[in-house]
């Protein structure tokens, strides 16, 4: 038996690499030579089908950022559109129920699949009721399934039937592109006539009473998710409005005056003229704080939302001249109307304006028609009332 | 990522492997964004009943089945047994879609608490059998065919079967897409559908 050095060791394994390298080198040139594309590379062309693919991905990458770079502003109409596109989801829980109901028998079920997977935003007017039942009177028992995701007790709030299954899961986008920036109008009322883009696509668009960057409108009108539905772009939303909260639950909140924001005063102001509902419908939203689940704080809705059913005509509230008629990407279609005392009102989302700017108009005349045009999911007037840059609480001055 | 899991099925205690690409994930990600994550759980219920369907019909047949891979177009069963029988085969391919079935069955006798399980199980159990080459409906009219006429009968019919349905289903995805004016989680079911068209018309002209 030999023993060996350790230097005699290392001596052989160099000797075997080397011979081996050797060995491989000639096998290769031979290869070459004979052109056997196997013996120099060693596979089979696989490596070949990942180089492809990677260069397809890096080619897709350097398009995409160099049309992002380049394009500029012609880009913000386009991105809009798509940020849309991406928040606009089909109901899959709706539809899956219909799906599920039909299955069981329910033949009108075969009505809601079709109309749940092309036209979630016309789902039936059930919930315009603000109850919790289902039509006959049972318990809903899928809401049990539905505590929300976003960590909003949703026990207190009222659901309707039609929105169990529909708690904002998938809502992560809608909170990423909410904004809160105000586009400024100037004194006179005339607003600049801002893109057609829908609600979900341009959050920026929200329009504002005052000069002074304040974006109650954005705040207010993006229908913040409250409660248990959302309104942005949202299919998602039914035609529910923007608060599915119980009216009763939060329109009593007492407020001292010290949480307000600026230019909000509570308390009652007499009026000294008559004045009349612009629409009797539910309402759906108050005036006020309400709690907004996603971003788990409050946010200040400057007006009433009365939801009714589309093209309800709105009345004039009093007396007055209308100063601006106009369409923005929150408000959709409004009108804004100046009375006497610095009073003046606002009524957005209307799916038509019929009054013509620059005209007197009389308590009870017909302006507008109900609609669910910019950030609305439903149909509703959204109605503020303001003295001089003082936005009041409107609800005072309703009636049914 | 890949794990090894042993499954203790007939005829006994044996390896799986089981492979989930970043598509995949990308896409349940994706769809988990836009949809929530209960419709997402309520999916993946479903699939997992099915893929069990497949999974203990094949084993109940003498099949091994030794890989599992989670893909961006779904999940793939592949087994190391070739001794499949036509009618074996077509047993393990049907099972899948029959298993989401008798869940909706079952959920449907159980007084239908949830109908959107109920519902999510038939629409996986309906969208199988579109009859699509890379679906359960596909494969199984290939066998059907294979049993009755022979393999070079059913290749040709399948081929055109398979066109115009994933065209179609192609053209309803995207139909879809376009009147929920987003619902872009759909587009990769639409990609993949256009791409398996136009694969079997390459081979169809070739």
């Amino acid at each position: 038996m030999r023993v060996r050095t350790a230097a005699e060791a290392i001596a052989r394994q160099e000797r075997k690499k080397r011979l081996a390298k050797e060995r491989e080198r000639l096998r290769k040139r031979n290869a070459r030579k004979y052109g056997i594309y196997q013996e120099i590379y060693g596979d089979d062309g696989g490596d070949y089908r990942q180089l492809f693919r990677f260069v397809v991905c890096a080619a897709a990458f350097v398009i995409l950022v160099g049309a992002k770079l380049f394009s500029g502003d012609h880009a913000a109409p386009l991105r809009a559109k798509l940020s849309e596109a991406m928040g606009r989801n089909m109901d899959v829980q709706e539809v899956f129920s219909a799906v599920g109901e039909r299955f069981a028998g329910d033949s009108d079920a075969a009505e809601r699949i079709y109309q749940a997977v092309f036209h979630p935003e016309e789902m039936p007017d059930e919930i315009f009721d603000g109850t919790a039942e289902n039509a006959d009177g049972s318990e809903d028992s899928r809401e049990f399934l539905n505590i929300s995701d976003s960590g909003m007790d949703i026990a207190d709030a009222v659901i309707p039937h039609q929105w169990t299954g529909r708690l904002r899961d998938g809502m992560a986008l809608e909170t990423l592109r909410e904004s809160g920036a105000g586009v400024e109008i100037p004194a006179t009322g005339v607003v600049p006539e801002a893109s057609e883009a829908k609600a979900g696509g341009g959050q920026n668009g929200g329009t504002d009473f005052n000069q002074n960057g304040d974006t109650p409108e954005s705040n207010g009108n993006q229908g913040g998710a409250a409660a248990a539905t959302d309104t942005e772009g949202g299919n998602q939303g039914g035609a529910a409005d923007e608060n599915s909260e119980n009216p009763d639950d939060n329109g009593m909140m007492i407020y001292t005056g010290e949480n307000l924001p600026e230019r909000v005063m509570m308390e009652q102001v007499i009026l000294n003229w008559d004045y009349i509902s612009p629409v009797s419908g539910v309402l759906t939203s108050p005036f006020g704080y309400r709690y907004h689940p996603m971003e788990g704080g409050q946010r200040f809705h400057y007006g009433v939302d009365l939801a009714a059913d589309e093209g309800t005509d709105i009345v004039c509230f009093a007396d007055g001249n209308v100063t601006a008629v106009g369409e923005s990407v929150s408000y959709g279609r409004y009108c804004i109307i100046a009375h006497d005392g610095g009073f003046v009102t606002l009524y957005a989302h209307c799916a038509r304006v019929t009054a013509l700017a620059g005209h007197d108009v009389s308590r009870g005349e017909k302006i507008a028609e109900v609609g669910a045009t910019g950030a609305a999911t439903g149909p509703h007037l959204h109605f503020e009332l303001r003295r001089d840059d003082v936005w009041l609480n409107p609800v005072y001055y309703l009636s049914g | 990522m890949a794990m090894i899991t042993r499954q203790a099925f007939y005829p006994g205690f044996y390896p799986v492997r089981i492979a989930i690409s970043p598509g995949f994930c990308i896409l349940i990600f994706w769809f988990a964004f836009a949809n929530g994550f209960r419709a997402l759980a309520m999916v993946f219920a479903a699939a997992a009943v099915h893929e069990i369907g497949h999974f203990m019909a094949l084993n109940l047949r003498g099949a091994r089945v030794t890989e599992i891979r989670f893909g961006i177009s779904g999940a793939i069963m592949t087994t190391e047994n070739f001794k499949l029988s036509y009618g074996d085969e077509l047993c393990a391919v049907l099972a899948g879609p029959a298993a989401n079935l008798a869940a909706a069955l079952c959920l449907r006798a159980a007084g239908n608490i949830n109908p959107a399980l109920t519902g999510v199980n038939v629409i996986l159990c309906i969208f199988n059998l579109i009859p699509v080459r890379t679906l359960d409906g596909g494969r199984a009219l290939e066998l059907l065919i294979s049993w009755a006429f022979g393999p070079d009968a059913a290749e040709s019919v399948i081929r055109m079967i398979s066109m115009t349905a994933s065209a179609a289903l192609a053209f309803g995805i995207g139909m879809m897409i376009y009147q929920t004016g987003g619902s872009l989680w759909l587009l990769p079911a639409m990609i993949g559908m256009i791409l398996s068209a136009l694969k079997e018309k390459r081979i169809y002209n070739s």
